[in-house]
C-alpha cells in the first residue's frame, strides 16, 4: 500500500512540476509581444517597458523559469494587472466559494443518484427503471445554460423562493447546486446501473445468493463496493471539471468562483490571473485524480496489495 | 439410506409457448443421504439448470413450469422466499465451476466464511472467527491463522475452491450441490478437491449432487449416475452397473467418443494404414529455447528478476508426426508455442524450421516464414472476430501471403477447406455466432489450412469442447494429417487426447521439459517424479470395484 501511495505521489509530483511549467511558457506561447497584447497597440513605450520589467520579461528565459517555480512553490502568483491586487489573494477569495459549490453539486449528485441506479438495476425492465433512466436522459441532454436559467424563472421569479444570482448566503447556492447537481446525477445514475447490472452477473453474487444471504445484503455487500469501481473514476473527472470552476453554471447564477473569474481575466486580458487560474484547475485536476487513485486502493484490495 | 432429495417431473423452459427453450424437461431422481449422486451430461444439456432449479437461483428469463423438488419430504417450490433463504447455505450449499470469480473480491475469505456463519449459524466476533479458522483448517489452507485475512486474488485456483468448499460447510448443509467444481482446475489439483470432498463426506455425512461432464470423474466418486441429454435423464443407474454396461445409447455414445490408446489401436487395425507421410528427418528442431520475461519493480521500473516461462527446451518435429506437449497450467506450454512461432522473440536458443533459423529473420521474410506455420487456439469462440464473415476470416491468411489470383479464385479455396473440415460452401457467407463450438472449431482449422502450412500448433484445441464435439476434431486432424502430410505440436493438459492423437510426447514442468519420449514410454513407463505424479492424478474409468 504505501509503495502504492508513494509512486502515486511522485507521479502527482512530476506531473504538477510539468503543467507549471507549461502554464509559464503560455505568456510566451501567445503570438505577438504580450506586453502589446496586454496593454494595446496605443500603449505608450515606457508603460510597455514598465510592464516588461514587472513580468520580468527583458530577463533570459531560464532565469523567469527558475524564479517562476520558485514564486509558485511560495504561492507567490504576481499580481493582476486590472485590479492591482495579489493574485493569491484574489484566488483566496473565489476558492471557497467554487469549492462550496462543487461539494453541495456532488452531494445533490450523489443523494439522488445512488438509489436511483440501484432500484434501476435490480428492478431492470420495471417502471422504476424506465422513469430512472427517462430522467437520466433528460437531465445528461439538458445543457446547464438552459436548465439554470429555467431554475430561475420558476424558483426565483415565479416563486421568488431562492435569490436569482449572487453569494448571499445559503439560499442562493440551491439553485447553481441544483443545476450542477441534477444533471451530473443524471450521468452517475446511468453509470450506477451499468455497473450494477453487470456486477450482479457475476459468479460470486449467485455464490452470495446460494449462501441464503438476504438481497439487501447481497447488493449492498457483494454488489456495490465492486460496482463503485467504474462510477468513483466517472465522479472524480466530473468532480475536477466542478473544482475548476463551473464556468457556465457560475457565469448564469453570477457565482463569485474560479470559473467566474477564469472568464472576467480572459475578457479583461489579465494574463497573470488567466496563468494562476489556468494552474489551479491543473492542480485541482491532478488532486482529485490522486485522490480517485487512492480511494480506488481503499477499495479494491487487488489494487492496494498489488495483484 | 432414507431419502434425502426427491426431484418429481421436474420442468424449468426459458420462454413461453412453442418457442420455449425446455432446458429441463420433465426429469425425475433421488438422492439417499450421505451419498453421491452425479448428474452426467455434455454442455447446454440442462445440468446447471436443474442445481439452480433447486436452489430456487434461476436467471430471471427461466421459469419452473412444474414438478416438485422435495428435501426431507418438504417441498422447497412451496416455501417462502425467506425460509428458502435458509435452506440456501444452511440445509443445501452449492460450489462452483469457477472458483476463480467465485468469491467476492473485495471481502477477506474470512469475511465470506463469517457471513454464512452469522447467517445460519449466528455466530459473531471471536466464536466467528474461532471457526473459520477451523473450516480453513479442515479443508486444507495451510497457516489459517495467517490468510483467513487474505482476499481472493492472493490464493491460488485450487485454494480458491477450498475456500468455496469451507463457505459450503459453514453451514453444515446436508446437500452439497457442485457444480462441475474441478473442471476449471489441473489434473492434480482437481485430484486433491475430490479427494477433499470424499473425506469431507465422510466426516459429515452430507450428501454430494455432483455435476460433470467427465466420465473418468463420474467413475472416481460415483455411488449413482444420471445420464442427461437435451433436458431430460435418458438413464440413471448405480455406478457399477453403469460403468459395466451403460444401458441408453446416448451414455454409450459418450463412451465411445472418449480418446484413449484403444481406440486409436482400434482405428489403426481397422484402416489398416500407417503413417505414410512420417519422414526421418526433422521438420522443425528447437534447441535450448528460453523465454525469460522481466520483472520490473519501484518508481524506474527496474529489472529485479526474470520469470523464467520456457527454460531451455530442446525438441524436434518430424513432418506428418504430431508431438504432444502435456503439462498444468502455468507450465510454459502456450508461450513455447508462441516462442517457436515467433510470436514472442526468445530470449535465447534456436528454433530451426525447414532449413532456415527463425530466431534470426525478421520482416517480410518471416512474415512469408508464418504461412508455413499456423495456429488452432483453445477458444474458438474468441479467435474469430465477430464482425468478419467466415469467407473473409479463411481469405485474409491468403490474401497476406499472395495465394490465389483474385477473389474468384481465392473462394474457389474457401470452398473446397470448407469442405475439407468437415463443413459446407454456403457457410462462408455466414458470421462466427451462427456456428457452434465445434463448427468454430473447424473453421479455425481451415483458415490455418488456408496458407498451407507445413505445421500446426494446436494450443489446447478441445479443452473449450464436449467430448463428443472434441472426438469429432480429433479424428478431423488426423484425417487431414494423413491427407496432407502435416506436422502437429499438439498442447494439451488431456493425457488421453495425447493417447489418441500423439506419436511422440514431452512433459512440461515449470518451463523445463522433464521427459519426452515415445507416447506408450512416456505414459505407461513414466521415469520422472512429476510425470508419475501428473498420470496418477488422471481420473480413469474404473468398469468394476468399490470407489
Amino acid at each position: 500500500m504505501l509503495n502504492y501511495l508513494y509512486a502515486r505521489c511522485i507521479s502527482a509530483i512530476i506531473v504538477i512540476l510539468g503543467v507549471s511549467t507549461i502554464v509559464f511558457l503560455l505568456i510566451h506561447i501567445v503570438p505577438g509581444d504580450p506586453v502589446e497584447v496586454m496593454l494595446g497597440e496605443a500603449a505608450q513605450l515606457a508603460d510597455r517597458e514598465e510592464l516588461r520589467s514587472a513580468l520580468g520579461l527583458d530577463q533570459p528565459l531560464l532565469q523567469q523559469w527558475i524564479k517562476y517555480m520558485y514564486q509558485v512553490l511560495h504561492l507567490d502568483l504576481g499580481t493582476s494587472l486590472y485590479s492591482k491586487r495579489e493574485i493569491s489573494s484574489i484566488l483566496a477569495e473565489r476558492i471557497p466559494a467554487t469549492l462550496v459549490l462543487a461539494c453541495a453539486g456532488i452531494i445533490i449528485a450523489i443523494v439522488i443518484a445512488l438509489p436511483m441506479g440501484i432500484l434501476a438495476a435490480i428492478r431492470r425492465g420495471s417502471p422504476w427503471d424506465f422513469y430512472a433512466m427517462t430522467f437520466s436522459m433528460l437531465g445528461v441532454s439538458i445543457p446547464n445554460f438552459w436548465m439554470g436559467p429555467l431554475l430561475i424563472i420558476i424558483f426565483s421569479i415565479g416563486l421568488g423562493w431562492f435569490p436569482v444570482s449572487g453569494n448571499e448566503g445559503a439560499g442562493s447556492l440551491i439553485l447553481p447546486a441544483l443545476t450542477l447537481g441534477t444533471a451530473l446525477a443524471a450521468l452517475l445514475s446511468r453509470m450506477v446501473r451499468g455497473s450494477l447490472l453487470e456486477v450482479l452477473n457475476e459468479d460470486y453474487i449467485r455464490a452470495a445468493q446460494a449462501r441464503g444471504l438476504s438481497d439487501m445484503t447481497v447488493i449492498l455487500r457483494h454488489g456495490l463496493p465492486n460496482a463503485a469501481l467504474p462510477v468513483i473514476t466517472v465522479l472524480g473527472m466530473q468532480l475536477g471539471s466542478l473544482l475548476a470552476g463551473a464556468v457556465i453554471t457560475e457565469t448564469i447564477f453570477s457565482w463569485p468562483g474560479v470559473g467566474q473569474l477564469t472568464i472576467e481575466s480572459i475578457q479583461n486580458r489579465d494574463y497573470p490571473v488567466v496563468q494562476a487560474c489556468i494552474l489551479l484547475i491543473s492542480l485541482s485536476y491532478v488532486a482529485v485524480n490522486l485522490l480517485t487513485d487512492l480511494t480506488y486502493a481503499f477499495l479494491d484490495p487487488r489494487v492496494r496489495l498489488g495483484k | 439410506m432414507s431419502t434425502l432429495l426427491e426431484v418429481e417431473n421436474l420442468k424449468t423452459w426459458f420462454g413461453e409457448g412453442e418457442n420455449a427453450i425446455r432446458a429441463v424437461d420433465g426429469i425425475d431422481f433421488k438422492i439417499s443421504q450421505g451419498e453421491t449422486f452425479v448428474l452426467l451430461g455434455e454442455s447446454g444439456c440442462g445440468k446447471s439448470i436443474t442445481a439452480l432449479s433447486i436452489m430456487r437461483l434461476l436467471p430471471p428469463a427461466a421459469k419452473i413450469k412444474s414438478g416438485s423438488v422435495k428435501l426431507n419430504g418438504k417441498n422447497l417450490f412451496e416455501l417462502p422466499e425467506y425460509a428458502m433463504r435458509d435452506v440456501r447455505g444452511g440445509k443445501i450449499a452449492m460450489i462452483f465451476q469457477e472458483p476463480q470469480t467465485s468469491l467476492n473480491p473485495v471481502l477477506t475469505a474470512g469475511q465470506q466464511i463469517g457471513e454464512t456463519l452469522q447467517c445460519h449459524k449466528g455466530l459473531k466476533g471471536r466464536a466467528q472467527r474461532d471457526r473459520t479458522i477451523e473450516l480453513l483448517n479442515a479443508v486444507g489452507i495451510p497457516e489459517a491463522e495467517r490468510r483467513i485475512d487474505e482476499y481472493p486474488h492472493q490464493f491460488s485456483g485450487g485454494m480458491k475452491q477450498r475456500i468455496m468448499i469451507a463457505i459450503a460447510l459453514a453451514g453444515e448443509p446436508e446437500l452439497l450441490i457442485a457444480d462441475e467444481p474441478t473442471t476449471a482446475l489441473d489434473v492434480t489439483i482437481q485430484a486433491q478437491i475430490l479427494q477433499l470432498l470424499e473425506k469431507l463426506q465422510q466426516e459429515t455425512g452430507m450428501a454430494i449432487l455432483f455435476i460433470t461432464h467427465d466420465l473418468g470423474v463420474t467413475s472416481g466418486i460415483a455411488d449413482h449416475v444420471a445420464v442427461m441429454y437435451a433436458g431430460k435423464i435418458v438413464e440413471i443407474n448405480s455406478r457399477d452397473a453403469f460403468f459395466a454396461a451403460p444401458q441408453h445409447e446416448y451414455s454409450r455414445h459418450l463412451f465411445s467418443a472418449l480418446p484413449s490408446r484403444e481406440k486409436r489401436n482400434r482405428e489403426m487395425a481397422e484402416s489398416g494404414k500407417e503413417n505414410k507421410h512420417l519422414s526421418d528427418s526433422p521438420l522443425l528442431t528447437v534447441n535450448d529455447l528460453k523465454v525469460h520475461y522481466p520483472i520490473r519493480k519501484g518508481l524506474f521500473k527496474k529489472v529485479v528478476g526474470y520469470v523464467r516461462a520456457v527454460d531451455g527446451v530442446t525438441i524436434e518435429i518430424r513432418k506428418g508426426q504430431t508431438v504432444a506437449i502435456v503439462g498444468e497450467s502455468g507450465s510454459g506450454k502456450t508461450t513455447m508455442g508462441k516462442g517457436i512461432l515467433q510470436l514472442i522473440r526468445p530470449t535465447d536458443g534456436g528454433v530451426l524450421f525447414d532449413g532456415r533459423e527463425l530466431t534470426q529473420i525478421t520482416g517480410e521474410e518471416l512474415r512469408r516464414k508464418r504461412s508455413d506455420i499456423q495456429i488452432v487456439f483453445q477458444d474458438p469462440y474468441s479467435s474469430m472476430n465477430p464482425r468478419m464473415m467466415i469467407a473473409d476470416i479463411v481469405e485474409e491468411g491468403m490474401l497476406a501471403q499472395g495465394i490465389g489470383k483474385n477473389r474468384g479464385e481465392r473462394m474457389q479455396r474457401v470452398d473446397k477447406l470448407l469442405e475439407q473440415v468437415g463443413l459446407k460452401p454456403e457457410h462462408k457467407y455466414r458470421y462466427p455466432h451462427e456456428f457452434s463450438g465445434g463448427q468454430r472449431q473447424r473453421i479455425c482449422i481451415a483458415r490455418a489450412l488456408a496458407v498451407e502450412p507445413k505445421l500446426i500448433v494446436c494450443d489446447e484445441p478441445t479443452s473449450a469442447l464436449d467430448v463428443s464435439v472434441q472426438s469429432q476434431i480429433l479424428e478431423l486432424l488426423k484425417e487431414l494429417q494423413e491427407r496432407l502430410g502435416l506436422a502437429y505440436l499438439f498442447i494439451t493438459h488431456n493425457i488421453s487426447v495425447v493417447e489418441y492423437i500423439a506419436h511422440y510426447v514431452a512433459v512440461m514442468y515449470d518451463g523445463k521439459i522433464v521427459e519426452q519420449g515415445n507416447v506408450d514410454e512416456v505414459l505407461y513407463q513414466p521415469r520422472h517424479p512429476y510425470t508419475q505424479k501428473l498420470l496418477s492424478a488422471v481420473p480413469r474409468i474404473k468398469t468394476a470395484g468399490r470407489r
